[in-house]
Parts: structure tokens; sequence; C-alpha cells
């Protein structure tokens, strides 16, 4: 060891806050340095001066050297070369421990093949903070150190280990080597120098080690942007866009020829998705600087290529014995998901205070507790049946076996009531949510609801399987609903007896039970979200000190409920004019007008954001506003006023009405209590009011021409939770008064409350074990279309049904298309035609003799009668003419409507109309003479037949449907232009990523991060 | 003051309501269209003759088979039916027809909506059968009908008839069943509006033995009522009866046979608790020993079953025969009867009817008709319409007629009713399962 010599090389820029700490270090070694020289590039501090009175010889270089550049001049300026020579190179942020050089030497004196070897690099502040132990390269460029983030040093990684490179600070390099390799590439002037010489070094067959033996503390100031990054090569002064840079240059110069496309790919491809996640963080500037990187390097080969070259004369190996230092693409993707459970786990289970408060369900002792405790009697155990005496878990199991009670009949894909058969996978979903023309009825160009892709999305759960979801969550709707109740009320009271029971009794309401056995599943999205959002808008005279972020999270889950339930919006609007209201009240009184003009416009702000965030859906309502008043899916009515003002929606699937449930009781008994409740009460009781008039009148839609009652769900839905939220907050404290006080009208009061709660919860619950299961929504309902009509995709199927409603019956049709309703065709369906209703009608009254000829004219080929029917409508379609019998079975009677009808219906100059012909390849159509073409589907100006190149010219026919002049025979092309479809959803998406963006947290620029937290 | 918040909250609760239940919209989901269908009468075939009692002269009429759908005014009250069968308009009013062929036979039948079933329970496949069914087919697209066939063998595989629009087919009994002596007829047709007639004629060689109409009925109950059957005497000799009973199940059933007449009721010997094989088509002959009356059978079997009696008559100084139906509960309604004079027998425990006659000369009359068993009453000669305005529940009825040609048997029961089309209305629930 005393052969060898150690010059060190210590290179300052700026480094006033840590050089007397690393001078000390190195003037404590205990082997000590044979020689030194310090480097400063242009220090504009005190750095100099420290240099100075320790006595160590400066070469001073202008302020944009790169660090390559001055360690190869102070080398140029040490004595000629020794033969056991050493270079320390030395960092002004990193100091090394005492014994440092003296086990770097110890570990390279018996390994002659080693020429660079580099301490384990502990954190400056924090040193038990493991930063390095020897460094490498991920193929997308990104600096690989195997270690986790912020990983604990407590000697796991202990020990002499190969390595692909060390980090230059406090790197001890062999000078023959370092200078037959040339030194450190001066292109590279700051960051990723290291790895790159340490390539060079194995690619030339020497080895480089590190040695934990050996410690340094290293700051990372220019990493950390605790200075500024002043390199001449460095774009914009920008510390990340210079690391990148080099990054990607380290891998093209010194990688394999032929896995240059690939590694050219993938850091492209790596740039992107870290500029699109820095983005989603709110900082462009680093996102820029990823595009940058790679832009800038790639703009100019010259310099790679003359890398190459250089590494090339070098060489001695082949640059691949490197790959076992180079990470498998497996272990960075063990890694990167580690680390994203990391920090999800930190982000979703961050303690907060009131976590550590609640009790629910860990009944730990408090500190109080613990310092009564006698510590040398043992700690009581606590065991598991403790936990099953909780109000909370017991509720919690009662409700889990009463719905499995309640869904025996649910198992399996469900239909029902509102909720259409779903389809196969998510897939169906994004292809409906993205289609502009929806073969439904007649045909519909509306664009598709929201609610369908964050169904989708939310099916992921599910493997994409949208039938298994939406039965498990129908299953588990009480549960959730629970749940959610329980978290906004549990902030209210730390009664838990109170709690549980009030969660319960909303999971019980009738408006969940309505829900859930009738297949709302858009209410129930609000049923279980709106809980959430109760502590947000008891803060609604705060709304001038809600941040962006919170606006933008707010916005969204308004939006998101919203997207499941219209009505919602008229909710908001309500409360949005009341807040308002009372914000002017306010001003009135104080004349703070600038207060005035931020809550009118943050208000506004949550009121338009749902429309935006849900376009062009929402400029559809805003077209028709009585869409406003229909919940999501197949439209089903209340059953009126005098049941919606007990807070019951009626309708089929729904409590009696002599199950009287609480919720009425609640809210007028709140209005006479404390302030708090009272004001809930005001606005759960205005949505009584409000729910029960909009319940008497009636609206047609969604595919069907028969007015229905208003379903008053969301407004009886959101006074339900007021109800919850005035009940736990009256009862929390109303025991220790009614015990402090005589019998008056509170005990009264309290006493109804309590009997009406607690029969309402048997009573309800009798019921829905028994009658339950007979609700609506039931699994396995079979299908409508026999298989025979299901296969004809390319046909219109006019079904005939007769229905039951509360024991009425009626007569329905509607066009198929080949298959049965299926989610969101209810949503997208299209206005009925006046002339196919007159037809059906006159088919069902005997009258129709031309109804066929009418049906034709709409590419109607079949007539189904659905089983059962009435024999007499049989005959009377038997004794119309124009129809005959295709088939007759178990499920109905089939009739194929006579006359030329397809598609595309041609009429010829003689006025005789026969349809076209399919060619070979779907949507050309063989046109045999000239004449008019009628597509059979709706009007629409996305329409287009192209012949020869060049659209024909359209028109809309007397029937409305798109005709087109075809003036020779030949093929004819149908095309459906979804150009607009398109341009909507992209600017849906880029509002929607906007809002995103500000509501996700705000990452921090390295230099906002605190040097402790960095270490 | 102190109550000045609870005022306020009931008086909002209130207006609420108020309010509420005030604008409240009246919502139908569901209309309808109330028309009386068409009927159809049976065509004559060659060598009869058949005419239509029509209630109106402006009554619209138009023929089967011709491309005009357009219903036409008779413009008489005794439509004289040709060889191709009449649609009639005749709305809430019944016509029925009376067939004869000159000397031989006669019989009587209604003209009636079409039917998704009718049961035959009459007629003979055998060497004497000269009878025919007819079928017709008044709908405007092509018709399937199945024919099913019993017989004492038991049951025949069923034959399928094809119509075309607007057509008729008329199937000689001795083709499908041939040799069976006693059989019945189901006809039920796949699609079409379809009705059906039987004429049961018989003879050997060269002697008539007469013929009648036999008027179908409803499916096979657990009790059926005939309510009119004539009794009558040749020569001082009853003329007997024979019942034909058909169990159409897989279990044989047992009956029992109450005769009303205007002396009693009483239980026939060997009509107690008597078994019928079960889709074998049995006759029993019945010889009950009153004098000339009419009388009705009440049949009560522990399986669904239907049936007929077959008289022999001697009216006018002309034997014949006559098939009394089986009929339903009666109803308020009309019949046209212009032509002639029915006697109308009803059946029934207590038995109250309102009728009133209307006569050629449009001068109406009140009757009213009560007893207990049995009741009868005969339609004066000028009688136009007979409107059944009051009818006392569970009481049936059946019209003799007799004339020079022969005897025959009109069940008292509407020829069409009035039908409810419930009308459709555009839901896209229907596609919903």
């Amino acid at each position: 060891m005393s052969s060898h010599r150690v010059s060190g090389i210590l290179v300052v820029h700026d480094g006033a806050t840590w050089l007397p700490e690393v001078v000390a270090s190195l003037a404590s070694q205990t082997r000590a340095i044979d020689q030194i020289v310090a480097v400063d590039t242009g220090s504009q501090d005190f750095s100099p001066k420290l240099l100075k009175g320790a006595r160590i010889p400066i070469i001073t270089m202008p302020r944009d050297t790169g660090f390559g550049a001055a360690v190869a001049s102070a080398v140029e300026k040490l004595p000629p070369a020794h033969s056991q020579e050493w270079l320390w190179i030395l960092h002004d942020d990193c100091a090394p421990d005492p014994h440092a050089l003296e086990a770097l030497l110890t570990a390279v004196a018996d390994r002659p093949n080693v020429v660079m070897a580099g301490p384990k690099l502990l954190g400056w502040h924090d040193r038990t903070h493991l930063l390095e132990i020897g460094i490498s390269i991920a193929t997308n460029g990104a600096r690989w150190t195997g270690l986790e983030e912020s990983e604990y040093d407590q000697g796991q990684h202990d020990g002499i280990a190969d390595v692909l490179a060390v980090s230059t600070a406090g790197a001890l390099i062999r000078r023959d080597v370092f200078e037959e390799l040339g030194g450190f590439d001066q292109n590279l002037e700051l960051f990723r120098d290291d790895v790159d010489f340490g390539w060079r070094v194995h690619a030339a067959g020497h080895s480089a080690i590190v040695v934990t033996d050996a410690i340094a503390y290293h700051a990372q100031a220019s990493a950390t942007e605790r200075r500024e990054v002043d390199v001449k090569g460095a774009l914009l002064k920008r510390p990340l866009l210079l690391d990148r840079q080099n990054a990607a240059y380290v891998l093209l110069a010194n990688a394999t020829w032929w896995l240059l496309p690939l590694l050219t790919l993938q850091l492209l491809g790596s740039a992107l998705i870290r500029a699109v996640g820095y983005l989603f963080a709110k900082l462009p500037g680093y996102a820029a600087d990823e595009i940058l990187a790679i832009g800038s390097l790639l703009v100019k080969p010259g310099e790679l290529i003359k890398a190459r070259k250089d590494r090339k004369a070098t060489r001695l190996v082949s640059a691949r014995v490197v790959s076992t230092y180079i990470p498998s693409r497996g272990r960075q993707l063990r890694m990167a998901i580690d680390r994203a459970i990391t920090a999800l786990r930190e982000f979703l289970l961050k303690p907060t205070e009131e976590s550590l408060q609640d009790e629910s369900v860990l009944d730990l002792p408090t500190e109080k507790e613990l310092e009564d405790e006698d510590l040398l009697t043992p700690v009581a155990t606590r065991n598991w049946s403790s936990v099953f005496r909780k109000p909370f878990v017991i509720s919690l199991i009662f409700i889990f076996v009463l719905t499995l009670v309640w869904s025996r009949n649910r198992f399996g894909a469900v239909s029902g009531g509102t909720l259409a058969p779903s389809p196969n996978g998510a897939r169906d979903l994004w292809e409906f949510y993205f289609a502009p023309w929806h073969e439904v009825g007649l045909g519909s160009k509306s664009a598709s609801p929201l609610w369908m892709p964050l169904l989708a999305i939310a099916s992921l759960v599910t493997l994409g399987n949208v039938a298994i979801f939406i039965s498990l969550f129908f299953v588990f709707a009480p549960v959730l609903l629970f749940l959610s109740a329980h978290r906004m009320v549990k902030k209210v009271s730390e009664n838990r007896f109170i709690t549980a029971s009030a969660a319960l009794l909303y999971s019980l309401s009738p408006i969940s039970i309505s829900a859930i056995n009738t297949g709302r599943i858009g209410l129930l999205v609000v049923l279980v979200i709106s809980p959430f959002l109760v502590a947000a808008s008891l803060e609604w005279r705060e709304i001038k000190s809600f941040s962006i972020r919170k606006m933008s999270t707010l916005s969204l889950s308004l939006a998101l409920i919203f997207a499941f339930s219209p009505p919602f919006f008229l909710a908001l609007l309500f409360l949005t004019l009341a807040a308002a209201t009372a914000d002017i009240v306010q001003w009135r009184k104080d004349a703070d007008r600038n207060t005035l003009q931020a809550h009118l416009l943050r208000r506004s702000l949550l009121l338009i954001s749902p429309i935006a965030l849900t376009i062009p859906w929402s400029l559809e309502l805003l077209s028709s506003p009585k869409k406003f008043l229909i919940e999501i899916g197949l439209i089903s009515s209340g059953s009126g006023p005098n049941i919606a003002i007990l807070a019951n929606p009626g309708g089929l699937g729904s409590l009696p009405w002599w199950l009287i449930s609480p919720v009425s009781i609640v809210l007028v008994i709140a209005l006479f209590s404390i302030t708090q409740a009272r004001q809930v009460s005001a606005i759960g009781g205005s949505f009584i009011c409000i729910g029960t008039f909009a319940s008497t009148f009636a609206v047609a839609g969604k595919g069907t021409d028969t007015p229905n009652y208003i379903y008053p769900g969301v407004f009886i839905g959101l006074a339900t939770i007021a109800a919850t939220y005035c009940a736990v907050v009256m009862l929390d404290k109303v025991r220790e008064r009614l015990i402090s006080t005589h019998v008056n009208y509170r005990h009264f009061a309290v006493s109804a409350l309590v009997v009406v709660s607690a029969l309402y919860a048997i009573t309800s619950t009798g019921w829905i074990a028994i009658q339950g299961p007979q609700s609506p929504l039931q699994s396995a309902k079979g299908e409508v279309l026999p298989p025979y009509l299901a296969i004809e995709t390319q046909s219109k199927t006019l079904v005939l049904r007769e229905r039951s409603v509360s024991a009425t019956p009626s007569l329905n049709y509607y066009i198929a298309r080949g298959s049965d309703v299926s989610l969101g065709d209810a949503d997208v369906a299209p206005s009925e035609v006046a002339e196919i209703e007159l037809a059906v009608t006159a088919l069902a009254d005997g009258s129709g003799i031309s109804s066929s000829k009418s049906l034709a004219n709409y590419g109607i080929t079949y007539i189904f009668l659905k089983s059962p029917f009435q024999e007499s409508l049989v005959q009377t379609i038997d004794g119309l003419g124009g129809f005959t019998r295709a088939s007759s079975t178990t499920a109905g009677i089939v009739w194929k409507v006579s006359g030329a009808t397809g598609n595309l219906i041609l009429t010829d100059a003689s006025g005789k109309s026969s349809p076209l012909k399919q060619g070979s390849t779907p949507d050309v159509y063989e046109v045999p003479t000239p004449g008019v073409v009628t597509l059979t589907e709706s009007y629409s100006r996305s329409w287009h037949l192209v012949q020869n190149g060049q659209r024909l010219t359209r028109i809309k026919s007397e029937l409305g449907l798109p005709q087109f002049a075809v003036e020779g025979p030949g093929d004819v092309l149908l095309i459906h232009d979804g150009s607009v479809r398109r341009g909507w959803v992209s600017l849906h998406v880029i509002v929607l990523l906007t809002y995103i963006l500000f509501a996700l947290p705000s990452g921090r620029r390295k230099r906002e991060i605190s040097e402790r937290e960095l270490a | 003051m102190k109550f000045t918040r609870p005022l306020i909250v009931v008086g909002i609760l209130a207006l609420t309501l108020t309010l509420s239940n005030l604008t409240k919209v009246a919502v139908t989901s569901n209309e309808f269209s109330e028309n009386y269908p068409p009927v159809v009468c049976p065509a004559t075939p060659s060598g009869e003759s058949s005419a239509v009692s029509i209630p109106s002269t402006q009554t619209g009429s138009r023929v089967l088979g011709k491309k005009s759908n357009i219903f036409k005014p008779t413009r008489t009250l005794r439509l004289m039916q040709g060889s191709t069968p009449t649609i009639l308009d005749t709305k809430n009013m019944t016509s029925p027809v009376w067939q004869i062929k000159k000397g031989v036979w006669a019989g009587a039948t209604l003209c009636s909506a079409p039917s998704i079933s009718q049961w035959f329970v009459g007629g003979a496949a055998d060497v004497t059968s000269k009878g025919k069914l007819l079928i017709i087919n008044s709908g405007l697209s092509d018709a399937i009908v199945d024919v099913e066939i019993w017989s004492e063998s038991g049951m025949r595989p069923p034959k399928v008839v094809t119509l075309k629009a607007n057509s008729s087919v008329l199937q000689s009994l001795d083709s499908l069943d041939p040799g069976a002596k006693r059989i019945a007829l189901h006809i039920a047709p796949r699609s079409g509006r379809i009705n059906s007639f039987l004429v049961d004629e018989r003879g050997r060689g060269l002697r008539a033995l007469g013929g009648d109409m036999v008027n179908a009925s409803s499916d096979p109950t657990r009790e059926i009522v005939i309510p009119a059957i004539p009794q009558m005497k040749r020569s001082g000799k009853n003329l007997g009866h024979i019942l034909r009973v058909l169990a159409p199940g897989d279990v044989d059933a047992r009956i029992s046979v109450q005769l009303t007449s205007s002396k009693g009721s009483f239980i026939p010997v060997g009509f107690d608790d008597r078994m019928i094989k079960a889709g074998v088509v049995t006759e029993i002959a019945l010889n009950p020993q009153l004098a000339p009356t009419v009388f009705s059978l009440k049949i009560t079997s522990d399986r669904p079953i239907v049936g007929s009696v077959y008289s022999s008559t001697y009216a006018e100084s002309k034997s014949d025969f006559v098939w009394s139906t089986a009929t339903p509960e009666m109803k308020s309604y009309s019949l046209a009867v212009s032509g002639l004079a029915p006697q109308l027998v009803f059946a029934g425990e207590k038995i109250s009817i309102s009728i009133t006659v209307l006569s050629t000369k449009k001068k109406e009359k009140k009757f009213t008709i009560s007893g207990e068993g049995i009741a009868s009453f005969k339609v004066p000669d000028n009688a136009r319409t007979v409107n059944f305005v009051e009818v006392s529940p569970d009481t049936y009825g059946g019209a003799l007629i007799a004339t020079q040609s022969g005897y025959g048997f009109l069940p008292l029961n509407p020829g069409s009713e009035l039908t409810r089309a419930l009308l459709p209305s555009a839901n896209i629930r229907v596609l919903n399962p």
C-alpha cells in the first residue's frame, strides 16, 4: 500500500457551504493524501478564500468549465505520473470519512485489475441515508443505484463489489488508465461522466469496485439544485435537462451499434412518459427538460459519431461486457412497482390527526391510559372477541348478511328495472362511447354519456368484465352505503353506537332500497359518493379560501356524480343559488365587494365545471333541459308527491308507503335543534319539497314516448344524507341534556324518533328479506330476441310486446337491431318517428292496410310479437296483409314484412323500389341502375354515399331519411363521418386532463425540497 | 311567537303537498281501440240455399275472395247467401244463417268473428256422411290451420290445411277419418283469421236422412250446458236423443248429466258418475220419458269435456235431426231474426231476462222472461231484432227453429264481441329482458 501515491483533485464551484467540512475531512485522513490540487471553476462565494486558508493550491478556471475539463486541467498541472499513482477525485460538497482513502487503497492493493474504486456515499444531513454503492445506467437513461428510495444504511450492502462505475465524488482512479482513456469525456460537462468513464474502463479490460469500508458524505448540490449549473453545455442552466441529455449520450456513445435503434426508441418513450408524469405533477419545466434533452442530442449526431469513434479506439473488449451491470427490464419494473406501491401507501396511509383519534375498529389505549397503567402490571391483551362487540363491526356484519339474503336472486349478470343488460366487456363500453353513430332504433347520433367510460374504467377491478362488476356493485351496494355514511358521521360524533346506527339506517333508507331494487346505478353512485362531499359542502362560507387544487378536486367529484345522475345538476344549481343568496345578504351587511366577487366566481365555477367536464353529452342536456330530470338508464317512474314527502320515491321495487322512514321526521325535528343541524335540515327539507313537487310532473324520452312521473331519487337521496347527518348531530349530545332537564318536548321528540327508527329498521329489514329478491333487478332474465332474429344484425325488427305497468296492460314496441337493449342504449335512443308510430298503431287496431309499406320504407324487415300476447292481436296482424308469417315459437311470432326493404333502398326512374345488395366488402353496395338511394337510418349530415371517389348529393326525404341521387350504376360506399364526434371527444379529454392536472398534488422542484428531506 | 317556526314548517309542508297534488299531471300508460270485428257467414254449398238475417239494411258486407276490401250496405234485412262466404260488419249485432236443402234438411248457425279455437262435436265420416267442413281465411295473409280429429277409434294425426289469403276451403268429412261413425273436430289455426263451419248431412243411398249445421263450441270445460234440446214424438213414440261426449285429455272423465225440463230436474238412469274414455268420442243414448217439450242438459265432469246432443226431429211433417250444442253463459247482446221466428230456450237455476223485440215496422216491445230451470220464449213472426237487455247470471240459451225443410238449433251467444285492442306506444323497455 505504501507504494501507492495519491493525488487529490478537488473541484470547487460555489461550494463554500460544504467546503470547510470537506477540507477538514481531507486533512484528517488516516492515510494522508500525497499531493492535492483544487480547481475552482469561477466560484462567486468565498470558496477560493477557504481553499487558500487551507493552503491548497488552486487552479482557477472559467465559470462555465465542465467537471471533466476541470479535472483534466488539474491532471495536466500535476507532476509526471508515478508508477502507482492514483487520482482521488473530490467534490466540494463531498466529505470523506477519515478512513476513506485508507480503505480504498487497501481494497485496490491486491486487485491489480481494478482501476476505479469508490466509497459508499451517504447523505450529507442524514448520515444513515444510503445514496450510492456504485452506479449504473438503465436502458431508459435513468441513473441506477439499485437502492430503494431513502434506503437506511445498516450495513446491508457492505463489502467490496464489482460495479459498472462509482460516482466521481470520492472516486479513486489509476492515473495511467485515466490518461490512457482520455479522462472524463468533456462533452459530459456535468452528470453521468462517472458512468461513462466506468463503461470505458470496463471496455478497456479493467474493472471498477465500490468499497463500503470507505465512506463519504455527499450533499449532491448540483443534482438537487442547491447551486446553479453554469457549465457551458447546460442549456438554460437546467440540471435535469443536462442530466437527461448526458444519460442519452452515454447510452448511445457506448452501446453496441445494433442496439442503437432500440435504445433510441426506449429513450424517447421513457422521456415522453416521464414528461407526462411531470406535467401531471404540475412541473412543466421538468417535462420540457425531458423532451429537450433527447431532442437536442438527436439533432447533433456529429458529437455522438465522434464519441463512438473515440471509444472504439480504446476498446479492448466488447461494449457488451457491461451488460451484467445494466439492470434488466424485469429488475427495473420491480423497482418501479415497489416505488409506486410505497408512494401510494404513504399517500393513502399517511396517519392524520383524525385517523389517530379514530377508534372505530382498533380501540387502542390512549396516551393517558398508557400513563395511568402500572408499568409493572402485565399489559392486558385485547382478544378478537372485543372487536365483534363494537357497534360498527356488528352493524357491518348485519348489513353484510342482510345484503346476501337480499341479493339471492342477483348472483350473475343482473338486469331489470332501469338497468339494461351489460355488454360482454369494458371494450364494448369504450366502443360505444367513442362511436359517432349508435344503432339504436332508427339510429342515433347522440353523444354517449360519460358514465360509460367511467364504468369501463371501474370494471378493470373485475378484469374488464362489466357484468360481474355491476353484479358485485349491486350486491355490495348496502355495505358501500353503510361505509360511506359512517365515514361522514364519525367526524360528527364519537359515539359509535349512534354513528353505526345512523349509517345502518342510511343503507336501509327507502331511497337506498329503491335504487338497489330497480338497478339505478347512477343514483347509487350519488348515494355512495355524496357523503364524502358533505365536509366540503359544510365549508361553503369559506369557499374563498379553497385552493385551486381543492376546487379542481371538487369539480371533478361533482362532474363524476353528474355524469351518473343528471338531476344532481339541479340539486347543485339549487345549492349554488342558495349559497349565492347568502353571499349577497352577507355583502349587504359588510359591504365586502371583493369577497362577494370571489365567492360568486368560485360558486359559478363549481356549477359550470360539471357541464364543462362532461361535454358534449352535457350540451345535449342543455339543448333539451327536460333530460336533467331523468336518471340514466331505462326510464322508470316514481309514485307521485304524497309518498315522496315521506322520503320514499315510490315506483317499482320501492318500499310500500306504510313503511315510514324516519328521514322526514328527523329533518323536521332538526329544524328546532342546534344551529349546525338546523342549517343542514333546512337544506334537506328543501330537497324533500323539491322532490315532492318534481314528482308531480311527467316526462317522456329515453326511447319511450309515454310520459312517466319524474323519479325524485337524487333530491330524496340528498335529503336522506342530510337527515342522517342531522340525526347524529342531534343525538350526539342529547343524552346528557335529557338527563339534566325535566321532561319536555325534547324527551318526546327523541323518543318518537327512536321508536320510529327502530320500527323502520325492523320492518324494512323484514321487507328486504322477503320482498327484496322479487324486485325488478334480478339475474338470468333470458333474452328478448330469439337467436334466429339476433343473428339478423343487418336487419331491423319491430318488436311488439305486452307489458304490465302497475298491473295495467300496455302494448309497446321498439325497433331492434339484432340484439336486446344494452347499457347506454336508452341514453342515446332517438325520438320516435311519427310515421312508424302511425303504422304500428294501425297494425294493432286492424286498420293498417298500408302498415307493411310504411314499415318497409324504414327498413323494417321483421315484426316480432313477443310472448305472451293476445291472440286477437295475432289475428289482426294476420288479417292485414303485407306480413308473412316466418315463424311461431314459444318465444313469439315473427312476420316478414312484404316489399322491398333493407338498409339501402334504390328507387329507379320508373318508381320501382328494390333493396341494394351488399358488395364483397362491408359498407359497399352495388347499384344496378341510376335512381335515388334511400338510407333507412335517421337523418344525419354525417352520412355520405361515395361513388367513384365523389360524395353524392344528400337530401332529407319526406320520411326524414337521408337520400342520395345516384346517376350511374356501380358500387357505392356508405360512410358515416365521425370527425365531429372525435373533435368533441378530444376537447373533452383536454378539459378533463386540465382539471385532473390541477387536482393532482403538486410535485416540488428539487430546490424546494429541504436539505433535511434530501438528506 | 313561540309557535312561529313550527307553524312555518307545517305551512311549507302543507303548501308543498297541496301544490303538488293540484299540479299533478295525469299519466296513462295504455290506450285502447275498441271495435267489433267483422263476422264471417258461411258459403252456401251447391244444391242448398241460405239466408242471413241482417240487423239493418245499412249493414256493410263484402264477399270473400274479392280484391276490394270495402264494405257495401246490404240494402236488405234478409241476405241470400251465395256460394262464397260473406263478411259482414254487423257491429254489436249478431246475424244467424238459416241454411236449407229444400225439403231435405235445415240448419242454423251464427255469422261469427274469427276464432282461435273451435270445437265441433257432431257429424260422421262413414258411408252415410255427406257432411262438409268449411274453413274460411278472411285475413289478407296466408293461413295454416290444424284440424284435429277424434272418433270412436281415438285421435287421428292432425291434418294441416293451408289457405291462401282471403279464401276458403271445403273439406268432406269422410275424407278426414274415413269410416268413422262419430267424430269430433278441433280447429286450431296456427295463423290467419279463421272461421270454420260444419255441415252434418246424411243419406243412405238416395234416401236422405236429414242434416244440420253443427255449431261450434268453446274449449273443453268441466261443466257444459246444452240449453235447448227438442223432445218430439212421432206416431206417439218419443224420438230419441244421443249424447256425444269427448274428453280430449289423456285421462278418462267421469261425468254426471242433469236433465232439466219444465217438469223439473233429474239425472237420467245411467248418467250419474259415468266414465268416458279419454280421447274417444263416446255416444250415449238418451231417451227421457217426457212429453213433447224442450229440455236442457247440464253435464259436470272431473275432466274437461266437450259435448252435444243429436236429436231426431219431426216437424211440419218432415223428419230431420238437430245437433244441440253446448253454449257459453249468456250475456247481453242483440240477435237479428228477420225472416225467422225462433223459439228461445233458456236454462239456469234462476232465469230472469229482459228482452226488447224490434219489429220490422221498427216498433219495440219489451218482455221479461223469468223461471227456474228452464224457460222459453217464442219470437214474434215480424221481429227484426231481439235485444237481450239484461241477463241473469248462470243462464244459458239456445234457439230452435222449425221450418218445412227441417229443424235447426242456434246458440244464443254473440257472433262478434267487443274487442279492446291495446294501442302500442314506443318503449325501448320491450328489448329489456
